[in-house]
């Protein structure tokens, strides 16, 4: 139809040559924006493998019309091993141009999606992830506690590459003295799964091993598609050791992501999570330890108070019983004296009284007053009929005595 | 009386003093005995009267010290 309007423009009567026409052909097909970067689905005929020059030649077709396709050596390499089969339906994208040498056109193809492919492994994973799901693979319950501070981490992946190298950096940087076993795995193909499974299986002997790294880089779903496979799954399920994942981008989720203990984002995210940060450790520790110094410091500040306290209250306890002691002794002593003074006195005025007595009784004291005292023999005359005429008898006077012989007795009648 | 090397017995020297008393009040002593009991009371009363003031005297400076004794404990 584009034609028929090309045709009306030109001069009529002057023929064209077969190339100008190709090429006004060619021109109008490149200004025209539908051709460019067009985006078309079909199923794949003819396919042949990379000629020569590596370029690839397939026609694109349905039930009512078909299509030359002519992916180049640069796009073809993106797809080397994983090139579509004939009859597969495909969405390819690209650009349609003329090829004045044998006039013919065709799609040159930019890029290229197994439609078919792709919605088949789709439905797959969907199946085997309700699968598991309904046995309950999938469940927290079933998730295992990362160890904080794993001996040795087994990293199940490709031995080259980024994935790998961001593993051990990431180890290297947080936590040196961890011992990492890699263990060379095929993450990629046909041989991926069985690889993985095989690698899973022998680690499970390892006594040393505490966590397993399961990682992969970023892929297509095909290139992804040994970690959908169900012996993988089985396998990640079945290990004693716990499995971290790291499949794909963030953005990718497989079945083994699903099945794992722990899924990481990345591979780094998966080395972050199975090691500590040993400089975070070290700050825990010197926390830890200043902690401890204070406690122990403020421990020794108060068994010296309650010390100081206890002396203290002793001193004070002691000071009271000495002033108690010292009261008694006090008042011991107050009563004491009070006795010695009252006995004292008593003594005094008993003397006193005896003297008083004495004093009456002293005989000399009458005879001061005028009287004498006749004895007889030493014995005191106290009646006259005691005497008889003749008689020796002693007369005691104040300042003496007199000796006498009794020649007389008159009585006083 | 034996004051020689035996402590000072207030109570013995007091039962001294009534038994001269009572011995004078009997009334049938010799003059010369009534004088020398006599003579004997006032000596013991003299020896009571001295023991009594030297202990008077000893617990005045005992009372005097310990009112002294007990302030200086009560410093410490």
């Amino acid at each position: 139809m584009g034609l028929g309007r090309i045709f009306v423009t030109m001069e009529v009567g002057k023929p064209f040559k077969v190339s100008e026409f190709t090429f006004l052909i060619q021109r109008k097909l490149q200004e025209e924006a539908a051709f460019q970067n067009a985006k078309l689905i079909g199923e794949v005929s003819n396919l042949r493998p990379p000629n020569a020059s590596g370029h690839v030649y397939f026609t694109l077709k349905d039930s009512q019309a078909q299509i030359s396709c002519a992916m180049f050596r640069q796009v073809a390499l993106k797809h080397t091993g994983k090139l579509p089969g004939n009859g597969e339906e495909v969405v390819v994208t690209g650009d349609l141009s003329l090829y004045p040498p044998q006039g013919s056109y065709q799609l040159i193809v930019r890029s290229l999606e197994r439609v078919g492919m792709e919605g088949l492994l789709h439905k797959r994973f969907l199946d085997l992830k309700a699968k598991l799901q309904a046995e309950g693979l999938f469940d927290t319950s079933r998730k295992r506690k990362i160890p904080s501070m794993p001996r040795c981490i087994a990293v199940v992946t490709s031995p080259t590459g980024a994935v790998i190298r961001d593993i051990i950096q990431t180890v290297r940087r947080r936590f040196p003295h961890i011992t990492l076993l890699v263990l060379p795995t095929v993450v990629q193909g046909a041989q991926g799964a069985e690889s993985i499974v095989s690698n899973l299986v022998a680690i499970q002997s390892r006594q040393d091993v505490d966590v397993v790294i399961l990682a992969r880089g970023g892929g297509s779903l095909e290139d992804l598609w040994c970690f959908n496979e169900e012996v993988v799954a089985r396998a990640i399920a079945g290990s004693r050791i716990p499995v971290v994942s790291a499949v794909g981008h963030e953005t990718d989720f497989t079945i083994a992501d699903f099945v794992a203990d722990l899924r990481a984002a990345t591979p780094t995210a998966a080395a972050e999570l199975c090691v500590p940060d040993v400089s975070v450790i070290q700050r825990e520790l010197d926390d830890a330890k200043l902690k401890l110094k204070r406690t122990l410091q403020f421990f020794v500040l108060n068994k010296r108070q309650q010390l100081d306290d206890y002396e203290y209250k002793l001193q004070v306890r002691f000071e009271n019983l000495m002033d108690v002691k010292r009261q008694v002794l006090k008042e011991s002593f107050n009563q004491m004296e009070h006795a010695f003074w009252t006995q004292l006195q008593r003594a005094r005025h008993d003397i006193s009284m005896l003297e008083a007595q004495m004093n009456s009784l002293d005989l000399r004291q009458v005879l001061d007053r005028g009287f004498t005292l006749t004895e007889l023999d030493g014995k005191r005359i106290t009646r006259l009929s005691d005497l008889e005429p003749g008689q020796q008898i002693t007369s005691h006077f104040s300042k003496g005595r007199i000796h006498s012989t009794v020649d007389d007795i008159q009585t006083h009648e | 009386m034996s004051e020689s090397n035996q402590p000072f017995s207030l109570e013995a020297h007091m039962q001294e003093l009534r038994n001269i008393l009572s011995q004078m009040q009997s009334g049938n002593l010799d003059f010369d005995t009534n004088i020398k009991l006599f003579t004997r009371g006032a000596e013991v009363i003299e020896a009571c009267r001295t023991y009594l003031d030297s202990a008077e005297l000893s617990v005045k400076k005992l009372v005097g010290g310990s009112e002294a004794d007990f302030a200086e404990e009560e410093g410490r």
